[in-house]
């Protein structure tokens, strides 16, 4: 008999790059390689709540051609249509699960979250992504 | 690990590219489940009529999702449109192959196919 026992692990990471793995500018791009993750969950974390902001999600599968991922994430009170918005205050989080229409997990090879629009205050906004997801394992 | 993440890309028309209409991309994912399949655009000009559809025995095709055509896409380069291949509960769907069947194709524009999913262990 083939007994072949998992060992589910519970993985989480911080995604980088930007300004020290945050980001604090138009140009800032978080990513985190997620090839060897399953069931793939990510906060997008506003960490510091200090004027507006527009951020985009996006997923690969080869690491060259992105796709987005859902909706643009912004302030509380933004008025763009269809967009996903952060609850008031600091370490408020909007929360993205990969997965297809029909609830089928999907496996990609990384994340990654721009930003089109950012302006700050004097607290300095700050925007961070955290990513967890499953490694199965045989025991 | 016992749970790889594949990815592959379709394989025809020139050079692994459709550039022309009746190009065909086909990626062979037998070993593959909890497939997403994205043709991506690579030039964006002129126009197109394109499916990605699966097949169980290599021979009988379905198409998987409504047809794509260039207003699909975002504008640019290097932008995706996805299909996953799942029933409507979710439950992921094993296939022999998928393909990006493209039947009309004018004005420069280049596609490619790429599937990504886990690698089926023994």
């Amino acid at each position: 008999m083939n007994l072949n026992i998992l060992k589910r692990e519970l993985v989480s990471r911080l995604a980088t790059g930007g300004t020290v793995n945050q980001i604090k500018s138009t140009s800032d791009i978080l990513q985190l390689d997620v090839h060897q993750f399953d069931e793939v969950r990510v906060h997008v974390d506003q960490i510091v709540a200090d004027g507006t902001v527009v951020l985009q999600p996006w997923y690969t599968l080869d690491g060259t051609n992105w796709i987005k991922w859902g909706a643009t994430i912004e302030q509380p009170g933004s008025m763009t249509m269809g967009a996903t918005l952060f609850p008031a205050g600091n370490n408020a989080v909007v929360e993205l699960l990969l997965k297809d229409s029909h609830g089928m997990r999907q496996k990609v090879k990384a994340v990654k979250l721009t930003c089109t629009t950012y302006t700050s205050g004097g607290s300095v906004a700050a925007y961070g992504m955290q990513v967890s997801g499953v490694i199965r394992k045989r025991a | 690990m016992l749970e790889a993440y594949k990815t592959v890309q379709g394989t025809g028309g020139h050079s692994n590219q459709a550039t022309a209409a009746a190009d065909v991309l086909t990626a062979d994912v037998s070993d593959m489940e909890n497939l997403t399949v994205h043709a991506v655009q690579i030039n964006d000009a002129g126009t197109t009529t394109q499916a990605v559809q699966y097949t169980l025995d290599g021979t009988n095709w379905l198409t998987a999702g409504s047809s794509i055509t260039e207003a699909s896409y975002p504008a640019g380069a290097n932008q995706c449109v996805e299909r996953t291949l799942s029933d409507s509960n979710g439950m992921p769907q094993r296939v022999k192959q998928v393909r990006l069947n493209t039947t009309a194709l004018s004005g420069g524009g280049i596609y490619e196919l790429h599937v990504g999913g886990s690698k089926v262990m023994s």
